[in-house]
């Protein structure tokens, strides 16, 4: 009986380890153009999995959400550029903050409205945010960069070590870990089902004694911390950040990657991520100018045929060759 | 005083062109609860199309019929293809037209080329009057009539016919009207394709104010769209009247008075509405 | 001193001009257990909407425990010890039964805005739930969504999930609605057994059922209170014959 269940567990845990032995060991075989996307995917999967927070945990139709990511990372660009701040324990604190802060200003604006109308404001407020470094000219063009983005940022040196390619890809696969376990445990916890019982029923959640309204506010404002976090490690690791890592492009890219993954699954974002990115890197080597094609007939035929995401539908098929 | 003139009436004729945008964006949302994201990338397909055919036949009506039917056909071709097969799954719907963004955008740049497209003002358009001692061209006042006109018709449409009364009582309650018997399929696909046309043609009408169009205006266009519905209120003619005119006359006074913000004028109002009245100045409840 | 549990004063509401609720005063004593009748249409439903909370009434006014909560929002009613069920299922649906159970204990509890232990490692809570599930024998259930349970089952679990946070003043509305007969004899079981500081004030269209567990009854006829008094009382009254008569025969 022991023996069983010490079974079970072996093949339930089986693939993700072999995932995380394989991601481990990355930099020991693989070239560093592969090293270099595997950072990014592990970036982007962090981003969509705080998404997932809002979008699939809590209900939350988020549309803007690559709008805290972009003032994180362009947050760390300004103050290393402009104000000569090269210190980690200094910029990176400060770039989350920025995003942090931003969550609790539009949470609150966007919270007065829910549905499709929460999402509407999202946009526009990510679009506020993309509008202002976009802007070329003036004070604020200095500091952004305008439509040229910002950038200059090395990898970051922190307490004395320096980091290249592949050591920066541990330090952002230990981030994922960290981050990705916090986002986990959130999800479990009391809190997190408050969050999944107001997406399922927000009258029954009130009477039950919950503030609907403050979950979804402090849901919105983690979404931006790691969300934060992620554009932290974005900037550092590709040196330089422009609009188009903010604007409504990208947020509906993370939409793609959260829907492919699996919307409500958490570690399908990773999932969502690696494939998107991984296309990206093919499609980008023989025709760039047609990639918003592909990603805009991806989208359509997604949402049509595939909502159920790719992580339930390996999961299911897993099980299935471990019953025979 | 001449400024303050010239400014007002830019704003409104600015505003008619919003309220054109916008008047099918709140109809496709009341009526299906959904929103069209494409309806910017809509709204410069139907200028491009438009601005060709004027080119090419030199006939402004042409142009405008071009255009708006062009952009008609795109939003039926959404709307009939795809979106019906999402019935009632309002975040799915919203996220197709999104893709669509990405499709239509990509495949105009590969027909059509990244550059922007320059107004077409027919002749009958050209001179200007001098109002206040500020010379004020003539083609503003026709955006303005055009605008008062195809406003008219929607308001008539939805006030006095059969049709608008299904609309409204849809709007209020879809499977209510179901209930009833009344198919409201081909209401959808309506509102869908005029929503669309409408945008389509105020491309052609309204590039005139604006001097060109290009793809960046797609995204411009969709946002100040959105935030005329939510400001105004979503589901009415006179509620997108009158976020589009507010939003139209207070963006263009910025420009004037307040350049270093004018371009947060914009969310300064959507902010200050959703603060105060979340349902919009003439609105329902959300 | 001894404060009423509820107290209602002079509650009005309407609807577009239609009047739902007109001048409907009453109160309820600790541990009292009171019914309100009526028939169809007759405003039960928007007087439990108005006394938890999701609508506010025109006008009159509401305590709780003493405390005025006339304009308080639901989920602060609920802290202060005020619990409710819905007429029509209102649960979460894709969530675990058991989860289901849990969300409804915590709802009162500061624990509910923890975020890093998992919801079922809040042991003292798990023993509470078992005991709910065993008292409507879904135990076994627990790990499945309550989508999947049948219509009856369903129908428990929205009672249990309004008993779950010890409520000092329980509402039902229609809680015997859609069970077999041996459910409803049950749910009467676990009415009945509720301790004596939970006070009950439920509505049912199952007579039989108000008349064995009420204590007092009220008539709700059109918005209007239109008598009151304990079961025997409510039974020979000519006037609750005359609004039932026609309609439904209270042959309890």
């Amino acid at each position: 009986m022991k023996m069983k269940v010490r079974k079970a567990r072996l093949f339930q845990f089986g693939p993700a380890g072999v995932i995380a032995l394989v991601l481990l060991t990355l930099p020991l075989y693989a070239d560093l153009s592969i090293v270099s996307l595997f950072t990014k995917i592990l970036i982007f999967g962090l981003l969509v999995m705080s998404l997932d927070l809002l979008v699939g945990y809590t209900g939350l139709s988020a549309f803007g959400h690559a709008a805290f990511f972009g003032i994180a990372a362009y947050t760390i660009a300004i103050l290393i550029k402009h104000f000569g701040i090269t210190s980690f324990w200094l910029a990176a604190p400060a770039g989350i903050l920025m995003a942090v802060f931003a969550a609790c200003i539009f949470g609150l604006v966007a919270l007065r409205v829910s549905g499709i109308y929460f999402l509407l404001i999202t946009l526009a407020m990510g679009q506020l945010v993309y509008g202002i470094v976009h802007t070329s000219v003036g004070p604020l063009g200095a500091l952004t960069g305008g439509s040229d983005g910002l950038g200059g940022v090395s990898f970051p040196e922190i307490m004395g070590f320096s980091f290249e390619a592949e050591t920066y890809y541990y330090f952002t696969f230990a981030s994922f870990i960290v981050c990705a376990l916090l986002l986990y445990w959130i999800t479990r916890s009391p809190f997190g089902y408050g969050l999944q019982g107001i997406r399922e029923n927000a009258i029954r959640a009130r009477a039950l004694g919950y503030n609907t309204w403050l979950y979804q506010y402090i849901a919105f404002i983690i979404g931006g911390l790691f969300a934060g976090i992620a554009g932290m490690l974005y900037v550092y690791y590709n040196g330089f950040i422009s609009p188009e890592g903010v604007g409504i492009g990208a947020s509906g890219l993370l939409w793609l990657m959260l829907i492919i993954g699996g919307t409500g699954t958490l570690w399908g974002s990773l999932l969502g991520s690696g494939v998107i990115l991984t296309l990206q890197y093919f499609v980008s080597g023989f025709t760039p100018e047609r990639w918003p094609l592909i990603l805009g007939v991806c989208f359509v035929a997604v949402i049509m045929f595939y909502r159920g995401g790719l992580l339930p539908q390996l999961i299911n098929l897993w099980n299935r060759l471990m019953e025979r | 005083m001449g400024t303050v003139v010239a400014t007002l009436l830019n704003g409104v004729s600015y505003g008619m062109v919003l309220f054109l945008i916008a008047s099918g964006l709140s109809l496709t949302l009341g009526l299906m609860g959904i929103v069209n994201l494409a309806h910017g990338v809509i709204f410069v397909l139907g200028g491009f199309v438009g601005l060709f055919v004027a080119r090419a036949t030199g006939s402004f009506l042409l142009a405008v019929l071009a255009g708006g039917i062009a952009s008609g056909v795109a939003g039926l071709i959404i709307e009939r293809g795809f979106l019906r097969f999402l019935y009632k799954q309002n975040l799915p719907q919203v996220l197709v037209t999104f893709g669509f963004i990405y499709i239509l955008t990509n495949l105009m740049l590969w027909v059509c080329g990244p550059q922007p497209r320059s107004a077409f003002v027919p002749s009958y358009f050209a001179g200007s009057v001098v109002i206040a001692g500020v010379s004020f061209p003539f083609h503003r006042f026709a955006i303005m009539g055009i605008g008062i006109a195809i406003g008219a018709v929607l308001w008539w449409l939805q006030e006095k016919t059969k049709v608008g009364a299904i609309i409204r009582a849809g709007m209020d309650n879809a499977e209510m009207v179901g209930g009833l018997g009344i198919n409201l399929t081909p209401i959808n696909v309506g509102a869908f394709f005029f929503g669309s046309a409408i945008a389509g043609a105020s491309c052609v009408i309204g590039v005139q104010l604006f001097g060109s169009v290009g793809f960046g205006d797609g995204m411009d266009m969709l946002l100040v769209a959105v935030a005329v519905i939510i400001v105004g209120g979503v589901g009415s003619v006179q509620g997108a009247l009158v976020g589009a005119l507010l939003i139209g006359i207070i963006d263009t006074f910025g420009r004037v008075y307040l350049p270093a913000i004018s371009q947060y004028t914009m969310y300064l109002v959507l902010i200050l509405v959703l603060v105060v009245r979340p349902s919009g100045l003439l609105g329902r409840r959300l | 001193m001894i404060v009423d549990v509820l107290k209602v004063e002079h509650l009005f509401q309407s609807y577009g001009g239609l009047s739902v609720l007109a001048d409907v005063s009453f109160s309820l004593k600790a541990g009292e257990r009171l019914a309100i009748i009526g028939p169809n249409g007759a405003g039960k439903t928007t007087l439990f909407n108005v006394l938890s909370g999701f609508i506010s009434p025109v006008s009159g006014r509401i305590h709780l425990l003493g405390t005025d909560v006339t304009t308080m929002s639901s989920h602060k009613r609920a802290a202060l010890g005020l619990a409710r069920s819905f007429q029509i299922n209102s649960l979460f649906s894709q969530l675990p039964l058991l989860h289901n159970v849990l969300l409804a204990i915590q709802g009162v509890q500061t624990s509910r805005y923890h975020m890093i232990r998992p919801i079922t490692a809040y042991k003292n809570n798990l023993v509470k739930a078992q005991e709910l599930l065993e008292l409507v024998g879904l135990w076994d259930e627990r790990k499945s969504p309550v989508a999947m349970l049948g219509h009856g089952q369903q129908r428990q679990v929205e009672i249990i999930l309004a008993l779950a946070s010890k409520p000092r003043l329980l509402l039902l509305d229609e809680p015997s609605a859609g069970l077999t007969a041996a459910e409803s004899v049950n749910l009467g079981r676990i009415i009945q057994n509720l301790t004596a500081d939970t006070t009950v004030f439920f509505c049912a269209h199952d007579l039989d059922l108000v008349f064995s567990l009420a204590e007092r009854v009220v008539v709700l006829y059109y918005g209007q209170l239109v008598a009151q008094g304990t079961p025997e009382q409510i039974q020979v009254d000519p006037k609750v014959r005359e609004i039932y008569l026609g309609t439904e025969q209270p042959d309890a």
